[in-house]
């Protein structure tokens, strides 16, 4: 059966990415040539993420990641590259998110409550 | 009057009001005791209070010290009332009008309310409608508000002409456009009023239209609606010029895309050299590039068409010029407006992630996903600029509407005698996208009652997992003996590719064979009493149909097998293989082909009659249901095949009157077999030899529901098989 | 003019015609009770009554759940005493008829928005009233709301194993929502996130700082038991498969 292969985030080009020069190229430099960060480091500034991955999705099943791509850019405190590091898919973990949720009120509605609602609405020419 | 400016304001007295705080006032106004008379200011004032709209006149005067704000209250409208309107009643129109009992009456939002409920009138036909507000005044500044409403009767389109049409006849480019000339037993459609934005929606039906069949160059000149003498109806005439019909030249792709080879899409392309131009083919195009180049991994494509005209030869070369779209990600995607469906249910269909590459095409996917759930009027899909340029936030705006149904239905049919069914649905259960439905029929040959339960996202997977509890009764004169089924099924469907899709399913029925005629065959004896049928089958369907409701092209296969015998007392495995094929010559001239194959073998123990092959009525029509098969020669009960072939061959095409009709004659030929039981057969015909008949018919869809004659011949029978010639169906749901 | 459907139109005193439709209201049948009250303001425009009763109106409307026809009234009422003393109790009814239609944080959450603006309206305008001091405690429940539905879709997407999207879903979490109470689960569910992604240190800042503000929570518990290995390399664990298929259809 059909299997199709889709890009997810931003997954940058190793030619670009290869232009980035450590000391020099500034904030706008890295975005200029990547586009902006996927997404930053939630407690620390100076840390940009960019996350690509190419999925393959058959028929229902789970999509597949083939690849996955993460780099991170690490500026200094005068603004300019530090370092970069690349991860891939071998890094990643498998892990289970806990089922747990926190509560939150707010009224729904229940079964009986909603099929006794269409007693009110005829709908013509509804059959087969 | 003093001089408005210089001294300080030493209090601010407000005069003239009734019902308004004086405070109120002074609270509109930016000057207070203290400040200097600042004319500037003071002029501010003056706007704001009167801004309020709470107020007929304001005026400033200053006596010394004192700023004295005289001021004239707007009355309060007491009562609303509408005069003289038969079509659109009161509640209808109140709701039309801003102003509201017990408000502030102002004459501006009095006209605006009226021209309000003028462009009212106007969207529902009447344009010779007038409304007056008329004011009645009140002690204590009260009023009471009267519309005053002239309907006029309905402006209807007596006549659609079309002129400059060569290559296609006025009937056929009416059955394109949606207005349609107004005709006495319609009366049911309100197509044919007078409707501004309903022919701007057919010139684009038209130019749609004309695309399509090959006319480039097509372009809709002008379309006129002139009023009639008496003003009730309207002549619309549009005037078109339909220029040359075109084939495609050379259609070619080119790529500015990085170290990509545009041949490897090529198959993609759908228009042919010298095939007739057709615009539906390049759309259709663009999207299978955008999908292709998307899927080897490019994450920002742009497909354009670039045609060249050739006037002369009348050709139009094509080029899809790939190149890269701009790059921006989605930056969020909003949902909103669904105040029953859950964010989850319309989240899970979007074929984008939030932090993806932007692609209109699956933009555009998505959206029609979304629409294809059936619980949304409106489904608006649009983005909006992000936090920083290269970003964008989709924002998806759903008008839900009731996805509760309720249907009575009732009709007749030449087998099963007068049929009635009501069925309460409710196909967005709680919110979650399931589906919840019970259906009750009843019918001279038996009865049905069914719960169904579907979960379309079995697992978060795109798996529609269900159940299904049933009670089914059947007790047709054709057969010797009454039948009544009670059990449950389970079932799981899922798509395996854009065509192919399976359902597994499982089934647990009991079953009841009683009040078997005295005179029944004793094979039909032996089956009397209760039984268990436990079995798990697979459909598979190979769906290539241009439309699933109506189908004018493409083919359908379908395989079914079943497996009954895990534990209960029937133990078989039953095979169907079908296939419908639909051809259209033109757009009403159609041709079906159908073809059916079917096989039953008991697993170590012989196949019950109640599972056997019948053939006859709609499927073999000449034949009464249940008319061909083996059969016993005593009591001529038809015991049913374990083998059969079954097929037929149907021509529809209009019968020359107008297309709202809806009414098609249709000429065929019917053929199949069934044959072999398990048992002694001695005493029993049974012959594998191809029964033919040939017949005529018509179907007509009226507005009370979808009816159907047919005149069926058998030429080629057995002498024991049981014909019928005459078969009729007429069935309605409101 | 002919109002035929409407009852008939009958000058009443004014004391007579609000203290049946107080009657009305203290007996519970709020439709009559609105109904009369706006006979009052209508018949006595001019009457001390009548701003009175424009409120005592909306009042039954909203006790009578219509939360719609209550608000316009209220909004009436605001725009023709905007001094009036009882000015602060129609911005907090008002505030009201939002707030008790909030919908559950699976669905729109328009209701929630219009609610906060109403709410902070009131403690803007009218800081030192009792009305104030119960809008804020509301404004912080809505607030609540606004989060928790940032964490169902942030959910969605850590489920369908789409990693980048629910981690920006928990951070916007945990920028514009800090004060509510999802914040504990949001920071777990990042350590959750980066660590299916590999970025183990972000990980591992993101749990220091759940563990030095929430240290008591339980989901510290869990982040520091996915940190320490215990389960660092599980299988993709399915857990018991009723459960699973429970929690889809349920």
């Amino acid at each position: 059966c059909e299997s199709r292969v889709n890009v997810r985030g931003n997954y940058p080009d190793p030619e670009e990415v290869s232009k980035l020069e450590t000391g020099v190229s500034s904030r706008r430099d890295v975005a200029e040539l990547l586009g902006s960060p996927s997404t930053l480091s939630t407690f620390k500034d100076q840390v940009w993420y960019y996350v690509g991955e190419r999925v393959e999705k058959t028929a229902f099943y789970d999509p597949v990641v083939l690849e996955r791509s993460i780099l991170v850019v690490k500026f200094s405190e005068d603004g300019k590259l530090e370092e970069s590091r690349q991860f891939a898919l071998e890094d990643g973990r498998i892990i289970d998110p806990v089922t747990r949720i926190t509560p939150t009120e707010g009224q729904d509605l229940t079964i009986i409550q909603q099929l006794l609602g269409n007693l009110g609405k005829f709908t013509p020419g509804g059959g087969n | 009057q003093a001089l408005m400016s210089g001294g300080t304001i030493d209090n601010i007295v407000v005069e003239g009001t009734q019902r308004i705080e004086p405070e109120s006032v002074r609270s509109y106004m930016e000057v207070n005791p203290g400040d200097t008379f600042d004319p500037v200011l003071l002029n501010r004032s003056l706007k704001s209070i009167f801004a309020t709209g709470l107020f007929a006149d304001v005026s400033l005067k200053r006596q010394g010290g004192d700023l004295i704000v005289v001021v004239v209250e707007n009355p309060i409208i007491n009562r609303i009332a509408f005069e003289g309107n038969q079509r659109l009643d009161d509640e209808i129109l109140a709701a039309e009008t801003s102003l509201r009992e017990r408000v502030v009456f102002t004459r501006t939002k009095a006209q605006a309310d009226a021209q309000k409920l003028l462009e009212l009138y106007r969207r529902s036909g009447r344009f010779a409608a007038t409304v007056e507000p008329k004011v009645i005044q009140l002690p204590q500044n009260r009023v009471d508000l009267v519309f005053e409403v002239v309907e006029g009767d309905r402006s209807y389109v007596t006549t659609v002409n079309f002129i400059g049409n060569r290559e296609f006849s006025d009937g056929k480019l009416q059955g394109v456009v949606s207005t349609s000339e107004t005709v006495f037993w319609n009366f049911l459609t309100d197509s044919d009023t007078y409707d501004p934005d309903r022919l701007t929606f057919d010139r684009e039906l038209l130019r749609r239209f004309y695309l399509k069949e090959g006319y480039a160059d097509f372009e809709v000149q002008s379309v006129i609606a002139e009023l009639t003498s008496s003003r009730e109806s309207f002549v619309v005439t549009f005037t078109i010029n339909e220029g040359e019909r075109y084939k495609f030249g050379v259609v070619d792709v080119e790529s500015a895309l990085k170290d990509f080879d545009p041949t490897t899409v090529e198959d993609q392309i759908l228009p042919e050299e010298n095939e007739w131009y057709n615009a539906d083919l390049i759309d259709k195009t663009v999207d299978n590039l955008t999908d292709a180049v998307g899927d080897l991994g490019y994450a920002f494509v742009d497909v354009r068409p670039v045609p060249e005209k050739d006037t002369e030869s009348k050709v139009i070369d094509l080029v899809f010029s790939i190149s890269e779209g701009s790059k921006v990600y989605v930056e969020r995607i909003d949902i909103e407006g669904n105040s029953r469906t859950l964010d989850k249910v319309i989240r899970r269909e979007f074929r984008l992630v939030e932090g993806d590459a932007f692609n209109s095409s699956k933009l555009r996917r998505s959206r029609s996903r979304i629409q294809r759930l059936g619980f949304f009027q409106s489904v608006n899909v649009n983005n909006e600029p992000g936090s920083t340029p290269d970003r964008t936030v989709i924002k998806v705006d759903v008008e839900e509407q009731s996805t509760g149904e309720l249907t009575f239905g009732a009709g007749f049919s030449s087998s099963s005698g007068p049929l009635g069914s009501i069925g309460i649905r409710e196909r967005n259960l709680l919110g979650k996208g399931q589906d919840l439905r019970f259906n009750v029929a009843l019918a001279g040959s038996g009865s049905e009652a069914d719960i169904s339960f579907t979960e379309p996202y079995f697992l978060d997977k795109e798996i529609a997992a269900g159940f299904d509890i049933f009670r089914i009764t059947r007790e047709e004169d054709s057969l010797a003996f009454d039948e009544k089924k009670t059990g449950a099924a389970l079932r799981i469907g899922y798509d395996l590719s854009e065509e192919l899709r399976q359902v597994l399913r499982y089934r647990f029925e009991h079953i009841e064979i009683e009040n078997i005629d005295s005179d029944a065959a004793a094979l039909v004896k032996e089956q009397e009493g209760t039984s268990i049928k436990s079995a798990i089958s697979s459909t598979l369907t190979y769906d290539k149909l241009d439309s699933r409701i109506s189908p004018t092209d493409g083919y359908l296969l379908t395989l079914e097998n079943e497996l009954a015998g895990l534990g209960g007392d029937v133990q078989h495995l039953k095979v169907t293989l079908g296939g419908t094929n639909y051809y259209s010559f033109t757009e009403d001239l159609i041709l079906k082909t159908r073809a059916e194959v079917g096989n039953i073998i008991g697993l170590d123990e012989d196949t019950r009659i109640v599972d056997r092959f019948f053939l006859g009525g709609d499927k073999l029509r000449g034949f009464k249901s249940g008319g061909v098969g083996p059969r016993d020669q005593g009591s001529d009960d038809a015991l049913g095949g374990k083998h059969f072939y079954n097929g037929s061959v149907e021509l529809t095409f209009p019968l020359g009157l107008p297309e709202e009709f809806g009414v098609k004659g249709r000429v065929f030929s019917d053929f199949g077999a069934t044959w072999n039981i398990d048992g002694n057969d001695s005493g029993v015909d049974d012959s594998s030899n191809p029964r033919v008949s040939f017949g005529t018919g018509l179907t007509w869809s009226s507005p009370f529901g979808p009816l159907a004659m047919d005149l069926g011949f058998a030429a080629l029978k057995e002498d024991y098989d049981e014909t019928e010639i005459f078969s009729f169906s007429f069935g309605t749901s409101f | 003019c002919s109002s035929d459907d409407k009852p008939a139109y009958v000058e009443r005193p004014v004391e007579e015609l609000y203290n049946s439709a107080n009657n009305a209201l203290k007996a519970g049948e709020n439709e009559d009770a609105a109904r009369l009250f706006d006979e009052v303001e209508r018949q006595h425009p001019y009457s001390v009554w009548a701003s009175k009763a424009q409120l005592m109106a909306a009042f039954a409307l909203y006790s009578d759940n219509k939360y719609d026809d209550a608000i316009s009234a209220l909004d009436r009422f605001i725009d023709l005493h905007p001094g009036n003393r009882d000015t602060p109790y129609a911005y907090y009814l008002k505030a009201l008829c939002y707030y008790e239609q909030i919908s559950d944080v699976g669905r729109d959450q328009k209701m929630t928005r219009d609610a906060l603006s109403s709410l902070r309206d009131v403690v803007r305008r009218f800081p030192d009233t009792k009305y104030a001091r119960d809008a804020q405690l509301k404004v912080d429940l809505a607030n609540d709301h606004l989060a928790g539905k940032q964490m169902t879709i942030g959910r969605f997407y850590l489920n369908r194993k789409e990693y980048l999207a629910a981690i920006n879903r928990f951070r916007t979490v945990i920028g514009q929502y800090q004060t509510t109470t999802h914040v504990p689960e949001a920071l777990h569910r990042l350590v959750e996130a980066y660590l299916a992604l590999g970025i183990i240190d972000e990980a591992q800042a993101t749990a220091a700082v759940l563990g030095h503000n929430f240290p008591g929570e339980r989901w510290y518990q869990d982040s520091y038991a996915l940190l320490t290995g215990q389960d660092l390399e599980p299988e993709e664990k399915d857990g018991s498969w009723i459960s699973q298929v429970w929690d889809s259809i349920l």
